[in-house]
């Protein structure tokens, strides 16, 4: 798909959804609030699964940098990119998680009476972010050694992917919880006019992602040019 | 007031947040490639 292609089909599609949600969605069976409140899991949801998509991007490019690493053909440019895919994945994770937990929290509210209630899906959400923020910690700390960076975050999300999957597939389905389980697993648990918005819902924000992703490797590239031609004209001018 | 006029007033708020939103990423889009072919442009002198 070109990008402008892109460009056009995610703003039709969001434009359809935004709509949808409030137009074609009817009230939800089994929900508290059966009114405006209820249609903001066709974004809370996209928003959850993209959180954990993410991550399991970053870690895939992260163990392509390693593998790149090992390697004997140690191509800078192709360092660099599996760096900037994972790093940029890490930060779309972190921005879907966030807005995960604040439109979870306000449909909790809604729900459930309460913006908070430790639920285990909501524990493992602020682990999530813990995670996240983690990363971008390590990140900050290596800023005038990019290659020792990318080594260590890539080391980071490697090893921090395992108590990501145990918080995300393993944890709510172990303890008890507020959230339905069933919800896209079992397609009679939803109605149509519910498939309608949740379905183009989920491929909008996948192309949000692919384009935020494509959007926040160019401007790292551009920053590691920028840095590099400065370093070259301070080295000129001694 | 009733439900259909709610529904479309609700609707109204995320729509213009969200058209608000893709016109800013599109103009950073544009913004982003412009200085990428620069930077290309300027590697090749």
């Amino acid at each position: 798909m070109g990008s402008s292609a892109l460009k056009g089909t995610l703003g039709f599609l969001m434009v359809y959804v935004i709509y949808g949600a409030f137009n074609i969605a009817h009230g939800a069976i089994g929900f508290a609030e059966k009114g405006i409140a209820a249609r903001i899991i066709f974004f809370h949801v996209p928003c959850a699964v993209y959180s954990s998509v993410a991550y399991m991007v970053a870690t895939w490019y992260a163990v392509k940098h390693l593998w790149l690493l090992g390697g004997t053909n140690k191509s800078n440019t192709a360092l660099e990119d599996s760096d900037y895919k994972s790093a940029a994945a890490m930060e779309l994770g972190f921005l879907f998680c966030i807005l995960a937990t604040i439109t979870g929290s306000i449909f909790a509210g809604v729900q459930w009476g309460s913006f908070w209630n430790w639920d285990p899906r909501e524990t493992s959400i602020v682990i999530m972010l813990l995670l996240y923020a983690s990363y971008h910690l390590l990140r900050t700390a290596f800023t005038t050694d990019p290659a020792k960076r990318a080594r260590l975050s890539a080391v980071y999300a490697i090893i921090a992917v395992i108590p990501s999957i145990y918080l995300i597939w393993v944890v709510p389905r172990v303890l008890h919880t507020m959230h339905p389980t069933t919800t896209l697993s079992n397609p009679a648990d939803t109605s149509l006019s519910y498939k309608l918005v949740l379905y183009p819902s989920f491929l909008a924000f996948t192309l949000l992602f692919i384009w935020l992703m494509q959007l926040r490797v160019s401007t790292m590239k551009l920053i590691e040019a920028r840095r590099k031609r400065r370093l070259h004209a301070m080295e000129a001018q001694r | 007031m009733n439900a259909h006029l709610t529904a479309l007033l609700v609707t109204a708020v995320p729509l213009i947040v969200w058209l608000g939103i893709y016109f800013y990423l599109v103009r950073i889009d544009k913004a982003v490639r412009r200085l990428l072919r620069d930077e290309s442009q300027e590697e090749q002198l």
